[in-house]
């Protein structure tokens, strides 16, 4: 059982910087989840944790030691790979018992936490296979095994899911949040994918070249985000984002709508946070339908409005009548808009 | 795999290329088998004198073969230097083999420092090495021989294999270092959570996925030394140190041979290669094939 700090991390290749002061403190027994888009340095920040890469400054404690200089292997830390990164010469059995068996583990108890982590992921059966005759989602589940069977103060996993198909993809989330309850040990997860971030995590750290955008749990980042980066990162499908100014006046009536402190800002409003209405009402503003995507539950309307950049996407319940070249009015629900200034940043008001 | 040929196509191919490869080797298994009288009197056949194993007989026993038993015949046709094929089998035997166990002990492990670490110089070292076979091998020969001379090596078995154990070196270490360099590296890195030291990630990962293609750099190491003739002649002297390319060498200038005897001795030479690519090949396959289909 662990916790891990971070304290102005920095990481540079080179004259490239990875990760930029990155402060950070894990609880004991958290699932903290790193999301961004590729490059972002959650996979640095992941493997400065783990000792597979050095860290340029700042300072890494783990259960409040320095760990700076702590060799990976000796850090209680176990890490499940993206490629899995089983040996391929060594039997299921071997390669989960490799690193109890290079501390000098005594075979009797290599044998039984193999047969626990094999129960635990229903591996049993395999257990004297050769990985390239398991499937991905099997292999996935032994690199999982390998690191449940050295008991690791922090587990570290690094896009473990993304060379799955969806839906193991999905059935494996489950697994790896049914383990965090069961294992009830310190866990980070990196992940580029949004969805496993917010079905995963207790905590969803926001990483945008190399600095953290945003933590916190992940309602309240999806409901309050601080930036238009983390507004338009999580949610799928994305945040539409509208410059309340500077285009012609065709917002103008949302801009006296929601009335925001300040008029050179930029909305941003949720697939799902539109009304759509056949005539004008107060504060709508005329859309023509471009295209709209049936999904069965739900229809996703692609609309322009005249002068705007972007098209919109609002997400309708149920099936829609709507065809394209059709003509709507579209409001904003006040409630669910929010409204980002020039650099970006979250505007509160009421 | 795009496309598949059409197996006529294939076997045409694969004809030729047992043509080119098993073609010289059954000549000279039959040109040994054939009494030289067949081939240099017109008024003898092969039926009427049959094949016989004179020419292994005397090769092993010193026996004159039966022809050669009558009177008149032109006994300076029956080289000494074929009696030493048997010992010169046995050097180059020791040579060939110690020379590829050098390699692969020196060369695998720096193979990998070269692909998976950085130090100091590697850059350089290895540019070095790469570039060390361009190096014409004559000009070579005159410091090497002083070298071993200084060292009391000449006209031994252990100069030889030093020497080919450098020339083959370079290959093994630039044919290993790519393969090391193509496993993908989170392997080494679980493998360094797991408490592998650096030698440990070496010799329990990295070394038995590539058995493969140690086994082929061996072979080739082995090849190559078996094969090589200038620096074996110089080095080995008259000595008991001679390998079976020199006194092959001796056996072919003498331009009144017996045929027979010549092919006897050639063929005594590939045997030894042909018994260990039997060994090492299906293994290298085998390998070369699973890392394929895992790709």
């Amino acid at each position: 059982m662990a916790s891990v700090e971070l304290r102005n991390v920095t990481k540079r290749f080179g004259a490239f910087t990875a990760v930029e002061g990155v402060d950070l403190s894990i609880r004991d027994r958290e699932l903290v989840v790193f999301v961004g888009p590729s490059g972002c340095g959650k996979s640095t920040l992941l493997r400065m944790i783990a000792g597979l890469e050095s860290i340029t400054s700042g300072e890494l404690l783990i259960s409040g030691r320095p760990a700076n200089q702590v060799a990976a292997a000796d850090r209680g830390i176990a890490m499940v790979f993206q490629s899995y990164a089983l040996y391929p010469h060594m039997t299921v059995r071997e390669n989960m018992g490799f690193a109890l068996r290079m501390l000098g583990t005594d075979r009797a108890e290599i044998e039984r936490r193999v047969r626990a982590a094999a129960a635990t992921l229903q591996l049993e059966g395999l257990l004297d296979r050769r990985p390239k005759e398991l499937s991905g989602g099997q292999r996935q589940r032994v690199a999982i095994g390998r690191a449940i069977t050295r008991e690791p103060d922090v587990f570290l996993f690094d896009e473990p899911l993304s060379n799955l198909d969806a839906g193991l993809r999905a059935q494996m989330r489950v697994e790896i949040a049914r383990l965090h309850r069961q294992l009830d040990t310190t866990m980070i997860y990196v992940t580029h994918d949004q969805v496993e971030a917010m079905t995963l995590a207790e905590r969803i750290v926001v990483l945008n070249g190399g600095r953290i955008e945003q933590q916190g749990a992940p309602l309240e980042l999806y409901e309050r985000p601080a930036n238009r980066f983390v507004a338009g990162f999580l949610g799928q499908p994305r945040m539409n984002f509208v410059p309340l100014d500077g285009t012609g006046g065709q917002v103008a009536s949302w801009l006296e709508l929601l009335a925001p402190p300040k008029r050179s800002a930029t909305l941003g409003v949720r697939p799902d946070g539109f009304e759509i209405y056949a005539a004008p009402v107060a504060g709508t503003v005329p859309a023509e339908v471009v295209l709209v995507e049936q999904l069965g539950n739900v229809s996703l309307v692609h609309l322009r409005i005249d002068g705007l950049p972007d098209l919109l996407t609002v997400e309708l319940r149920d099936k829609s009548d709507l065809r394209p070249g059709d003509s709507v009015q579209l409001r904003p629900q006040p409630r669910r808009s929010h409204v980002f200034d020039s650099s970006g940043a979250r505007i509160d008001w009421s | 795999m795009a496309g598949r040929a059409n197996p006529w196509t294939t076997g045409l191919f694969a004809a030729l290329i047992l043509l080119f490869t098993g073609g010289p080797v059954l000549l000279s298994l039959l040109g040994s088998l054939i009494p030289d009288r067949v081939l240099l009197d017109q008024g003898s056949s092969l039926f009427a004198e049959g094949l016989n194993f004179d020419g292994y007989r005397y090769v092993f026993t010193g026996e004159l073969p039966r022809a050669y038993q009558a009177e008149n015949a032109n006994r300076a046709m029956i080289s000494d230097a074929a009696r030493q094929v048997p010992a010169s089998l046995v050097n180059s035997g020791i040579i060939a083999l110690s020379a590829m166990v050098l390699n692969i002990l020196l060369g695998a492990p720096a193979a990998f420092l070269f692909a998976r670490y950085l130090f100091p110089g590697k850059k350089l070292s290895f540019l070095f090495l790469i570039l060390s076979p361009l190096v014409p091998a004559v000009a070579l020969v005159t410091p090497i021989y002083i070298m071993l001379q200084s060292m009391g090596l000449l006209g031994t078995r252990t100069g030889i294999i030093l020497v080919h154990t450098a020339r083959a070196l370079p290959f093994t270490v630039l044919i290993l270092s790519v393969f090391f360099r193509k496993m993908p590296a989170e392997l080494f890195e679980a493998a360094t959570l797991d408490h592998c030291s650096r030698f440990q990630v070496f010799w329990r990962i990295a070394l038995p996925l590539a058995l493969p293609s140690i086994g082929a750099t061996g072979l080739f190491a082995f090849m190559l030394s078996y094969s090589e003739y200038m620096f074996a002649m110089v080095l080995s002297g008259d000595a008991g140190a001679r390998p079976v390319s020199v006194v092959m060498a001796a056996l072919a200038r003498n331009t009144d041979v017996s045929w027979s005897l010549l092919n006897t001795a050639i063929f005594i030479a590939i045997v030894p290669t042909l018994v260990l690519v039997v060994l090492v090949w299906r293994f290298v396959v085998e390998g070369l094939l699973s890392g394929s289909v895992k790709g």
